[in-house]
């Protein structure tokens, strides 16, 4: 009990509190500038957070995830262009509100939506976890290797398009984990003689790299510079004058999205994205009137934008219990815990529990901020549409830089930043999704770890990888995952609209 | 067309890769050592490649052939060097000028390229290397390399 009062204690004081409101504006005008992504708001918060408390830090993160996932579907209503990948799924609904002069009334219902599906990922989180992490105490490296194989192979197979070049993505990320001395030869591998690579490859600068630098240089490889004829129609309404009517009417899409979110948000390597299009899916499925679909009908929305906040949270299992990531986010978040002396695994909830309350306590209260700020952010939306990126990218550019410089205080670290940002540039042009990549470099040594542990514990003996009941089922999963793509097929065949978009990449 | 580019990219990387690991001293006593992960991921790279080139051949092949390696090719415009040269430019020019001094410079120069006009793109310009320099600087306490004048 102490521990609870003593972790709520943590996030409820000034500063931090200072800290949550800073990181809410943040999140709020990054997911809601398009072209600008939740991931890529992290991965700039980052270097920022390392002067922080842990616990501050984590909040400033939690906070700007939610708050970035939410804000995402304003221009995606105000524009018709997706803030973030998570708001994708169900923006032709969202713009087809603002057409009608109803913006202001569909954004209070997503950020209503929003704030319930990120608390109820939040009690999934808060009930599962630390279960979870007593049922994780059993685990042996058999079952960590099977679980890192699980995440890897969701970004891979769960993935919006095609797999081979998710797989070729994951390659990359793997690749990369494998840079600096091997751990159990202690050899340099891939080290080209650089002092600095011998410790490995930072991420920070990689995600800095893939999902910033990537983003900027994408801007100046366009032709044309298409920033004028950004218009908004006119709007009419307040923000929460209809809510109550929507939420009664759908109110089981609201259950069903959270659930569904949460659901995906545990399993490893799948995050909001994913989610939101699962979960407009199923409703489209579910409902009585499909056809009305992606032309401005509330129930996809609902269901849609309770799941990706839900997911938000839910990621977040997977990522402090086992230390395996959920998503591109949980991955940078996973980094800043080991930085900050929170190490993630099983234990995190004896060893660190006040801290594991404090995050648990972040997480309300970040869910609940999102209301004040979203309605503020509603109503003052005609800025984020005239902000143009021209401006702006300039600066994010520096912040790279003095960022990717600000983890070892090394040029090294900002090479490798430019040289991330080129291949994802290269790779992402051919389609190729950047999450598994992120993925394989978290999840890499993860992998090569428990694998040799294994393989010198069973002497070589493959078998030995599925006897344990546990390692057993976990490996059973992976070849489900396998499958997704055929069932998905197969699903499709029997006259089902398409599960997966076409152009999102990341 | 650019599929098959990038397949035929991963088997030349998946190659090379494994050429590296092979080089790589292997655990006394036991079969595999430091190149068996390496190894696994060049064979990956390689099938992985292989596949795609495959897929885009055949697609290739169904399309008419003209047609594909016309429209698969869209040429970037060369501004796309220039966020990647301004990175260089600050890793050789920061330790001369001074942190503030170059991002002053690196944005001013972005600016202008992207038609902001001269005033309002000086006045982002350093304002935002004021703000980035003294926060990380001086609050977050990052060593940025000082320049002649102390900033």
């Amino acid at each position: 009990m102490n521990a609870l009062l003593d972790g709520i204690l943590l996030v409820v004081n000034f500063q931090t509190m200072l800290v949550i409101i800073a990181a809410a504006i943040f999140g709020v005008f990054v997911g809601a500038i398009p072209g600008l992504s939740a991931t890529m708001a992290v991965a700039l918060l980052v270097p920022v957070t390392f002067a922080m408390e842990p616990t501050a830090a984590i909040a400033a993160i939690i906070t700007t995830s939610a708050m970035a996932i939410f804000a995402g579907d304003i221009p995606g209503t105000y524009l018709n262009i997706p803030g973030t990948p998570a708001s994708a799924a169900y923006v032709s609904d969202c713009s087809a509100f603002g057409r009608q002069g109803r913006a202001r009334e569909c954004l209070g219902v997503n950020v209503t939506c929003s704030v319930i599906g990120g608390l109820f990922g939040t009690m999934v989180l808060v009930m599962i976890a630390p279960s979870l992490a007593e049922f994780a105490l059993n685990f042996s490296s058999f079952e960590y290797f099977w679980l890192a194989v699980l995440g890897l192979s969701s970004a891979v197979f769960i993935s919006t398009g095609s797999v081979i070049k998710g797989f070729l993505s994951l390659t990359v990320g793997l690749l990369l984990s494998t840079v600096g001395l091997d751990m159990v030869t202690g050899a340099p591998r891939f080290t080209f003689d650089v002092p600095d690579l011998m410790g490995g490859i930072n991420f920070i600068p990689v995600m800095i790299g893939f999902f910033a630098m990537y983003e900027v240089m994408k801007l100046y490889s366009h032709r044309e510079k298409g920033e004028a004829g950004k218009t908004i129609p006119k709007q009419y309404g307040n923000v929460f004058g209809n809510v109550p009517t929507h939420l009664k009417r759908h109110w089981k899409g609201v259950i069903r999205g959270s659930s569904v979110g949460g659901f995906i948000g545990i399993l490893p390597g799948a995050g909001a994205d994913i989610a939101a299009w699962i979960a407009y899916a199923i409703s489209k499925k579910r409902s009585k009137t499909p056809e009305s679909y992606g032309h401005g009908h509330m129930e996809g929305l609902v269901d849609a934008s309770s799941a990706n906040n839900s997911a938000v949270a839910g990621s977040w299992v997977p990522a402090l219990v086992f230390g395996i990531p959920g998503d591109s986010i949980t991955a940078i978040v996973i980094g800043v815990l080991y930085m900050k002396g929170m190490n993630p695994g099983p234990t995190i909830f004896m060893d660190n529990s006040a801290m594991a309350y404090g995050l648990f306590t972040a997480f309300f209260v970040a869910n609940l901020v999102l209301l004040p700020i979203g309605y503020l952010a509603i109503r003052s939306a005609h800025v984020f549409a005239v902000t143009p990126l021209r401006i702006l990218m300039p600066i994010i550019l520096c912040f790279c830089i003095v960022g990717a410089f600000a983890i070892n205080n090394s040029l090294t670290d900002v090479w490798i930043m430019l040289l991330c940002g080129i291949v994802a540039y290269l790779i992402a042009t051919a389609d190729v999704p950047l999450a598994p990549a992120i993925l394989g470099l978290v999840l890499g040594n993860i992998l090569e770890t428990n694998f040799m542990t294994s393989m010198i514990k069973a002497d070589g003996n493959f078998g030995a990888f599925i006897e344990r009941p546990i390692s057993g089922c976990l490996a059973l999963l992976v070849l489900l995952i396998a499958l997704f793509p055929l069932l998905a097929k197969l699903w499709r065949a029997r006259g089902n609209v398409p599960l997966a978009p076409k152009e999102v990449t990341e | 067309m650019k599929d098959l580019v990038l397949g035929v990219v991963f088997i030349a990387l998946g190659i090379t890769v494994w050429v590296i690991a092979s080089d790589f001293p292997a655990v006394p006593g036991m079969h595999y050592g430091a190149n068996l992960f390496p190894s696994i991921i060049a064979t990956g790279m390689v099938i992985g490649g292989a596949l795609l080139s495959v897929v885009a051949l055949r697609k290739m092949r169904q399309t008419h052939v003209g047609e594909a390696g016309a429209s698969g090719f869209v040429l970037p415009s060369p501004a796309l060097l220039l966020p990647g040269l301004m990175v260089v430019a600050y890793i050789y020019l920061s330790d001369v000028l001074g942190a503030a001094l170059t991002m002053l410079l690196i944005m001013l120069v972005l600016l202008l390229q992207s038609g902001v006009r001269w005033l309002p793109a000086l006045a982002i310009s350093v304002s935002s290397a004021a703000v980035i320099s003294l926060s990380f600087g001086h609050m977050l306490n990052v060593p940025l390399p000082t320049g002649p004048f102390g900033f």
